[in-house]
Formats: structure tokens, sequence, C-alpha cells
């Protein structure tokens, strides 16, 4: 069995989306620059700087069983002034993706907004009903995720069986308002691109720090496009300043990293940056840490294929990481 | 605040015979006061009328849930821990058999929130004299990173100069606000370090996440003292890329920085992702003319405390077996703060016995010069 939880789906114009919202909101919408716009949104997931390229989406691969499509121009909804047309917006786009983008092998993800975790709870809810989605994609806000203001959101996704994917949508660090980068003013789009991984490793550890799985035991989260590699080093860490600061933090009753290796997965994309001077050999030394790596082709953007994992990770791992996602996807399913 | 615990049992040196660098002790001077000799009457005179705030991290944010330093290093006669350079050598160097220290002061930290420019450059002078008379001029194991202020590079630069012969001075202790070390702004600084041929030390100041022009951990506020901590490593890392990304070894190919108290266990990650995506596409990032992981291997040593609690050999194995890691950290204890890593149980228990050369002394004597060991028989 394949997964592959991280693909990537697209409009080719805003204006899709706009039969799934009143008349009012497509007037709003329907604005030159807006629709215009969408150039931008495709091309902030590359963290580039460079704009102009069209919106892309990827068929999923043929020999992928289930497929988790993340629609990431929805995502770029945490660079958004008003939140207010912010949860209009994807609300739509959940209703486009829900006419357009389930399938036998494919479930888009529910994308919901930081801005209004009771208005998300709402949608996770209403949306995992009509059945055909995967996931619920829930763009980062600046609160970090461990808060308890997200709680009705991991309530809602518990109840409804369905992970958290965090993804970036590409303003992070860039735009004001969205969620910053470590450090702090940062130069270039280059930059941004590389330091995309820390975003998981704060949110990682809020989540461990603010107790999220002893709130939510059951509650799968799963940290698409950010590499992998950095995974260990972070574990050795949150657990030697929880044994250090445990007496602060009374509500995390377990060492940080078993919360991790139970409730958190993370997909393969950036592969090759994990594999290079031998990594995974070297620290994916045991069956927890290599249960945690789902494969995401994240195409089409400079995406992995399953012959990458098997000419990087070899035959076995390959498998193991090409099947991760069974744990991750069980109840993506087909509607009827 | 005055509390007497029992020295650590003497030890009679560690089973080596090699110098330890230590290359992460943090002295106080006992109070504000006692930098007011090395000021100027107009000076003392706005410090008196102003008061000076020696502290950077917002206390009434991240407070620390028992005390930062450790309770045996305050002094019997009171002031800060660690602000006696006798006890140091006492419950510290001696013990240990630690050959040299590498001094950074923290109360120069505090001026990273200052608005007044030269106030924080007079200031910072003073303190740097002050560890200069109290410190290095005190035994010839200590061995000082001057401070500077990253509000005025010209100043800086300045004082780094006035320094550069300094006997016991072997490296310049960089603060940072909100621009990251590639940025050009740092240039004069970095200037006059090469020509003075002293390394940049960089050691979070406090001020990390606590104000809007101060650098943080990435995406929001962390919650409590030990969250922040774990997350305050990406402040290291992203000025590790930055520099690269930024260019600063192109302009400075003689350029060395130390980076204190950040971690070391993330730079495989991070060198990887540099170099795989400039390879994937070098016309992203022009400043940048070779592997991004050679620049970092010739130019950076990171220090080893905190040193990450590894559970199994497999792991340990992990944390120094990167590729050009073994030239690149040095031993580091942080006394006398709360996590200090205890030298002896470290070096002998943790680092592997093939590394343990290179990072009790040899990786030192390439960053700051055969000088450092100046106290080594």
């Amino acid at each position: 069995m394949i997964f592959d939880a991280d693909r990537h789906v697209a409009v080719q114009s805003y204006s899709e989306i706009f039969p799934f919202m009143e008349h009012s909101w497509q007037k709003h919408f329907e604005r030159k620059e807006f629709v215009g716009s969408i150039a931008e949104s495709s091309n902030h997931i590359r963290v580039s700087s460079r704009f102009g390229a069209a919106p892309e989406s990827a068929p999923a691969l043929a020999e992928a069983d289930h497929t988790l499509l993340v629609p990431h121009q929805a995502l770029t909804i945490n660079g958004w002034a008003d939140n207010v047309a912010a949860a209009v917006f994807v609300e739509a786009f959940n209703s486009f993706a829900a006419e357009n983008w389930v399938s036998a092998k494919t479930a888009p993800a529910i994308v919901v907004s930081a801005a209004d975790p009771e208005w998300s709870a709402r949608e996770i809810t209403r949306r995992a009903g009509d059945g055909g989605f995967g996931a619920v994609a829930l763009p980062l806000g600046a609160t970090l995720a461990g808060s308890k203001y997200y709680d009705p959101i991991y309530e809602a996704a518990s109840n409804a069986g369905l992970p958290i994917v965090f993804h970036f949508s590409g303003v992070e660090g860039f735009y004001a308002g969205a969620p910053g980068l470590g450090g702090g003013v940062h130069q270039s789009a280059f930059s941004r691109l590389v330091l995309l991984p820390q975003l998981a490793e704060s949110t990682i550890t809020s989540l461990a720090f603010e107790g999220v799985f002893e709130r939510f035991p059951q509650l799968r989260v799963v940290f698409s496009g950010f590499g992998f590699s950095w995974l260990p080093s972070l574990l050795w860490r949150l657990d030697r300043e929880w044994r250090t600061f445990r007496h602060d933090v009374p509500w995390v009753k377990r060492v940080p990293s078993e919360y991790v290796l139970e409730n958190v997965w993370i997909t393969t994309w950036p592969l090759q940056e994990a594999t290079m001077d031998d990594d995974w050999h070297r620290l994916f030394s045991t069956d927890a840490l290599r249960s945690r790596i789902v494969f995401g082709s994240h195409a089409p953007f400079d995406g992995d294929a399953p012959a990458d994992l098997v000419e990087q990770l070899g035959e076995t791992d390959a498998a193991l990481v090409l099947g991760n996602g069974a744990a991750l996807l069980p109840f993506v399913s087909v509607r009827a | 605040m005055t509390t007497q615990l029992a020295a650590p049992a003497p030890v009679t040196g560690p089973e080596t015979t090699y110098p330890i660098v230590d290359c992460d002790i943090h002295p106080m001077a006992p109070s504000t006061a006692d930098f007011y000799p090395y000021l100027s009457s107009a000076w003392r005179q706005h410090f008196d009328e102003r008061g000076i705030r020696t502290y950077a991290r917002a206390r009434d944010r991240y407070n620390h849930p028992a005390d930062t330093q450790r309770l045996d290093a305050y002094p019997e006669d009171g002031g800060p821990a660690g602000s006696d350079p006798a006890m140091t050598i006492a419950r510290h160097l001696d013990p240990f058999g630690i050959s040299v220290a590498l001094l950074l002061p923290q109360q120069p930290y505090g001026v990273t929130s200052w608005g007044d420019i030269d106030a924080a450059s007079a200031f910072i002078s003073a303190t740097n004299d002050f560890f200069v008379e109290k410190w290095v001029g005190y035994d010839e194991r200590y061995s000082l990173a001057v401070t500077v202020s990253p509000h005025d590079p010209a100043a800086a630069a300045a004082e780094i100069r006035r320094h550069a012969n300094t006997p016991g001075v072997i490296a310049v202790q960089l603060l940072l606000m909100d621009r990251m070390m590639g940025d050009t702004w740092y240039d004069p600084i970095y200037e006059a370090a090469c020509e003075a041929g002293l390394p940049i030390a960089m050691h979070q100041s406090g001020a990390e996440g606590c104000f809007t022009y101060s650098q943080g951990p990435a995406v929001g506020v962390p919650r409590s003292y030990g969250e922040r901590h774990v997350v305050l490593t990406q402040v290291g890392a992203a000025n590790v890329a930055d520099m690269v990304v930024g260019g600063a070894f192109e302009r400075f190919p003689e350029l060395k920085v130390v980076m204190v108290e950040w971690g070391f266990s993330w730079l495989p990650s991070l060198s990887n992702r540099l170099d795989l995506f400039w390879q994937r596409d070098p016309s992203a990032a022009l400043r940048i003319k070779k592997l991004p992981s050679e620049y970092i291997q010739k130019h950076f040593t990171f220090t080893t405390q905190p040193l990450d609690e590894v559970e199994t050999q497999a792991d340990r194995k992990a944390l120094f077996s990167a590729s050009g890691m073994s030239d690149m950290l040095l031993f580091s204890s942080d006394y006398p703060h709360y996590d200090t890593d205890d030298p002896r149980f470290v070096l002998q228990n943790k680092i592997p016995e093939e590394l343990r050369a290179a990072l009790c002394y040899q990786n030192a004597v390439g960053v700051f010069g055969p000088e450092i060991l100046r106290a080594v028989a």
C-alpha cells in the first residue's frame, strides 16, 4: 500500500469557487487584484520571490492507493488581514473540493482558519459528516498550536477521526501578522525556505509543552513539507527541558517524546536532506522514529516519487515509509 | 541572596592529561557600581539618575521557576553568583582542571533593550575594562570576550580595536537586535574583528522572544520558560544560515564565529538543507559561492553545553558523527548557571574518547590561536 500524504491541488482561477459563496461575497472577492493574485498564492508554496507562475495541481500517482490532497491556495489565509473574508473563502474552497477533488483514491483536506476556532470546528464537523475528506488543514496562526484557543478545532478533528495537517502556506516570516521564522529580519526567500522547519519545531514543542495530547489523546497531527531530519534533535531537547522544568508544566505527564512518537507524523519531502551524510541510518535508528515518517510527494513542487524513496532508503525502509500513512489516513474513504 | 552549599568534592583531575578550555563561563561584577570607575563622570551621573538595566530577558514574561544560577556559586559575602573570581577558580577551574576559561560577561546583555545607543557603548566599554582588570588581571586562566553593542557598529568596531592587543582578550562577544548576523550592518564589526584576529562569539542575551526588536523562535510566543528554552536554539540556527546566505564569509574570508550555548545537534539537518536547496537552485542565493556546508565547517564552531541527553549508544554516535562535527565542537560548561554541564561527567562519559582532545583544547586552539593556552605550563 502506498499513501501519499502531501499532494497539492489548485484552482486555475479564484472565480472557480465563487459559485460556492453568497452573491454579496462573490462581489467582494470579484476584484481584479484579488482574482489576479492567484499566481502569488501558488508561488508562496515555493517560498519564492519570483511571482507569475501558473497555479499547479499534481494528479495523484497511479501507484498510490490513498492520496491526501492539500489545497495550498486556501492555506494562504494565514497572511490575510480580513479574517472574516478568510472563513468565507476557505468554506467555499472546501465546497469546491468536495465536488471536484474527492475520488476513490483521493481525499482533500478540509481547510480551516486559525483566526476562528469556533467556526473551524463547525466546518470540520459538517464536512466530516459529508464524507470524502481525509484531514483538517490548519494554516499556522501566530498563536502557537498548543494554546487552548485551538481546542474546539482539536476536539472536532478528534471526534471526526481526522488528522490535523500543518503545512506552511509560504507567507510565514514574510507577511505581517503571519507566523514568523526563527531569528530576526530575513533577507531572502532562500533563507525562509531553509528555515521553514522551525515552524514545525515550534509547533511540536508547543503541542507537547501545553499538554494537547493529554487533552486529546486521539488527536493525530501531521507536519507536511517541513522535512524531518530535525526530529531526533528536537526530541532530545524536548525531553531534556521537560526533565528540568517538569514541575513547571505538571500537565505534561509523560516525557514529551512519547506523545510525539504516538500522535505526530511527518512527511518525507524533501527526502534527500534526510539521507545526505547517511543521516537516515545514523539518526532514524529505531522503529518508533521510523514509524513517524510518511511518504509525502509534495508534487508538483519539487517533489519526491516512490522511486526516490527506494533509491535513497533502500527497499525495506522505503516500503515502510510508503505504507506508514495507513496509521495516519485510515479514514480516507470514498463518498458514495 | 547568600546561599552556602558545600564545595564540590575535590577531584584529582580528569583522567586525561589534556588542557581543558571551557568556552562558556559567566563572570559578574558584584554590582553595577563596580563599573563606575571605568566611566566618565558625565556617564556616572547619567546612570545614577536613570539606573542601569543589565538584564535582557523580560523576567515578568519568562521567569525561571527556580533560579538561573547555581546556589553554590553565590559568594558568602553577598553579590550575584559568579561575581567572585577566586570562588570560580576554587569551585570550578581547580576541581575540574580547567586551563582556560572563556569569560562571557552577561551584565552588558541588557543594553540590547536600551534606547540610548551612546549610553550603551559607554556602559559596555566600562564592563570590558572592569573584566580585563578584575578577572583577566586576576588569573591568567581567565580569557575575555570583549562585548560590543549592536546599536552602533562603528562604535563597536572602535571598541574592538581598543582591545585588539589587550592580553587575555581572545574574542568579541557580539550582541544582537533584530538584524541577523549576515546583515551588512555588522560588517564594520567583522572587519575590526578580522583585523584584530579575534573570533566573534555569539551567546543568547536573554532578549530573544521578549521584545519587538529582538530575535525569537519561529511562529509565536512560547508560554513557559522551559518551552522557550526548547526552541531558543532556532535563533542560533537562523543566524548560522543567515551568515552563509548573506555572504558574510565571502566578504570576510578570515572571519570565525563561535556559537555559544545554541546546541549543535540541529546543525546536520540545517547544513544538509542549505546544501540541498542551493544545489537545486544556486540562483536563489547569489551571495553563496560554494557549498554552504563548506562555509559552516570552515568558519563556525559550536559549544557543547547544554549537551543533548541522548540515551542510547546509537544516538550518542549520531550526535557526534556527522561530517565535520568533530572539528566544530568546543567544550563548555556554562558555569555558574543552573544547567551547568559537569565537566568531568561530560568529558569522561559523554564525549566519545576519540573526540576528547579535539573538544578539550585542539579545536579551541584552532579558533582562538595557540596563545589561549598561555596559562598552560
